[in-house]
């Protein structure tokens, strides 16, 4: 199953066979070289996605104060941090549109600066509407301008088809390590300067992200051996969009990205307090969650490196099957420490590993001229999933007083994540590929 | 990916070495500013009350245990980092003494926790799960 691509060049190959990254690519003199360089992009990227990821991974720290102070009730925090989800999922596609039309630096940049607002402004929300406006809308909104699907856009269009996969994985595994490392430093700003200045000092540090982003190149891309890396024909945004949900592939794709977020947002949510009530000790609890953040870091690197080497289908399929064998194992079992720390890494293995494969097969079926706007369209998809992860997991929980049937019903949709996935055809689109050819 | 990362223009390799610089580098800042943060919340000499005493990591429990009771407090219980302990001391000065008696510093409350990595996460309260506040 090795990857004919992962050697190839990224010559011109209008009749690419499967697993062919760099079909539809159009050759051009290359330019001289720019400071630019891919390795200064990659390193920029990463610290942009570390950033992002942060700070939401510490907001859960400032319920507690937050609603003290305000004399808010828990609802209230909550259902910004819905709205935040839920405009993340939502503005992606547009965001992802912005980034095909006008290059990643602006995009990146105007995200950093909405969530550095929502984040400088939150201390002086003294109402739930003004929480909501900031924690909520401003940071929901800075999330989907800078988050790792702008990133992954903007590697997609800088890095050889062979360094691609390794690019995604690596700006994943930057943004686990964001989230693994930011929620101890947001307590230890809490602890250190009172909640309201560790949010300031939060916002200072995604200063940073319209700084780090002017290194991305234009809207055009350049690869490092300096041909355009936009590739796929120009066939205008509703038109790439209507035939990517008339292809089948991609269909089955983000249906399949639908489970991913399901199953992520139940177990962070619903996890420690299913361990609790069987008897496991909240500590504990709460390292199962770090021990996933922690491996993590580890399966998307991984991850991004396997998908440029075996087939994305396959990859994603085996994940699939994975995750739901190890899930039905662990709810099957007599729960333990042991059980609990060995599934807690094996999911955290598994955990965002999806992303490199799942983006790999979006820039490979449609090229990368949309690239942005087609992630941007599946990442919606894994927020709807993860919502109703969430919320379905309450729900049956209440009606049935146990999670039993949602953890089944986890297994149920991995089993179908990994059947949706197997058709997948490994292959540029035949209406894309066809529209290039005519061009 | 190659099996052998293609150099980039400006010489640096692209591939594990990046990956491993880059996260290494990180580290480092992380390190940094997290110290900074841990002594800006550490509590004055003159605190007493229930705190939270830091010792050096493989300090035995008896020697930390022992530690409290010579600087005039009593132990409360431990924490989930076997070299801090939940400790009460009811003379002024009770920090001070500790740090005399071989504790690195004493917190109000636990600044670092094991928290979550996930992509969609809706918040856990971190607060209650990994934080131990105790005043």
């Amino acid at each position: 199953m090795r990857n004919p691509a992962a050697r190839g060049s990224a010559t011109p190959a209008l009749d690419a066979g499967p697993f062919r990254e760099d079909a539809l690519t159009t050759a051009t003199p290359a330019p001289a070289p720019s400071w630019r360089t891919p390795a200064l992009v990659v390193v920029c990227g990463c610290l942009i996605s570390m950033l992002a990821f942060g700070p939401r991974s510490s907001m859960g720290l400032f319920i507690g104060p937050l609603s003290e102070t305000r004399g808010w009730g828990r609802d209230v925090f909550a259902l910004a941090m819905a709205i935040q989800n839920i405009l993340w999922g939502a503005g992606g596609p547009f965001a992802g549109a912005l980034t095909d039309r006008y290059g990643p630096a602006p995009v990146l940049a105007g995200g950093g600066i909405l969530y550095a607002a929502g984040l400088a402004l939150m201390p002086y929300a003294t109402t739930s509407v003004e929480l909501y406006l900031t924690a909520g809308v401003l940071i929901g909104l800075g999330l989907s301008g800078a988050s790792f699907g702008i990133i992954i856009a903007g590697f997609t269009r800088l890095l050889p088809p062979e360094q691609r996969s390794w690019s995604v994985g690596i700006a994943t595994a930057a943004g686990s390590m964001g989230q693994f490392l930011f929620a101890p430093m947001g307590q230890a700003f809490i602890a250190g300067f009172g909640w309201q200045t560790a949010l300031l000092l939060l916002a200072a540090s995604m200063i940073a992200v319209p700084l780090l982003a002017g290194v991305f190149p234009g809207p055009k891309g350049m690869t490092a051996s300096g041909t355009p890396a936009v590739t796929g024909a120009n066939i205008g945004y509703i038109a790439a969009v209507r035939q990517a949900f008339q292809h089948r592939s991609y269909v089955l794709l983000v249906a399949g990205f639908f489970v991913c977020g399901f199953q992520l947002a139940f177990i962070t949510t619903h996890l420690p307090p299913y361990l609790t009530e069987a008897g496991i000790s909240a500590s504990l609890a709460a390292w199962a969650l770090a021990l996933i953040g922690l491996f993590n870091v580890i399966g998307s690197y991984a991850s991004g490196v396997l998908a440029g080497k075996v087939s994305k289908r396959y990859l994603l399929c085996a994940n699939y099957f994975s995750r739901g064998i190890a899930t039905a194992i662990f709810i099957l079992l007599p729960i333990s420490s042991v059980t609990v720390i060995v599934y807690a890494a094996v999911m955290g293995l598994l955990w965002l590993s999806t992303v490199p494969p799942t983006s790999g097969l979006v820039a490979l079926m449609f090229g990368t001229r949309y690239m942005g706007t087609l992630y941007g369209f599946a990442f919606f998809s894994h927020q709807v999933g993860g919502f109703l992860g969430v919320w379905l997991g309450g729900v049956l929980y209440e009606r049935t007083g146990s999670y039993d049937v949602v953890w089944w019903l986890g297994v149920a949709l991995a089993m179908f994540a990994t059947i949706v996935h197997w058709p997948i055809a490994e292959k540029p689109a035949p209406s894309l590929a066809a529209a290039e050819a005519k061009a | 990916m190659s099996d052998r990362p293609a150099p980039s223009p400006s010489g640096f390799p692209i591939g594990h070495g990046l990956a491993a610089a880059l996260f290494g580098g990180v580290l480092l800042v992380w390190a940094a500013l997290m110290g900074l943060s841990l002594q800006r919340a550490a509590l004055p000499d003159a605190t007493d009350g229930m705190i939270l005493a830091v010792f050096s990591p493989g300090t035995s429990d008896a020697e930390a245990m022992a530690a409290m009771v010579r600087a005039g407090g009593e132990p409360v219980r431990s924490t989930w980092l076997g070299f801090a302990w939940v400790a009460r001391g009811t003379e002024p000065g009770f920090v001070g003494r500790l740090k005399a008696e071989g504790a690195l510093g004493a917190f109000g409350e636990l600044p670092v926790g094991p928290t979550l990595g996930g992509c969609t996460a809706t918040p856990v309260d971190t607060a209650k799960i990994a934080a131990t506040r105790l005043q």
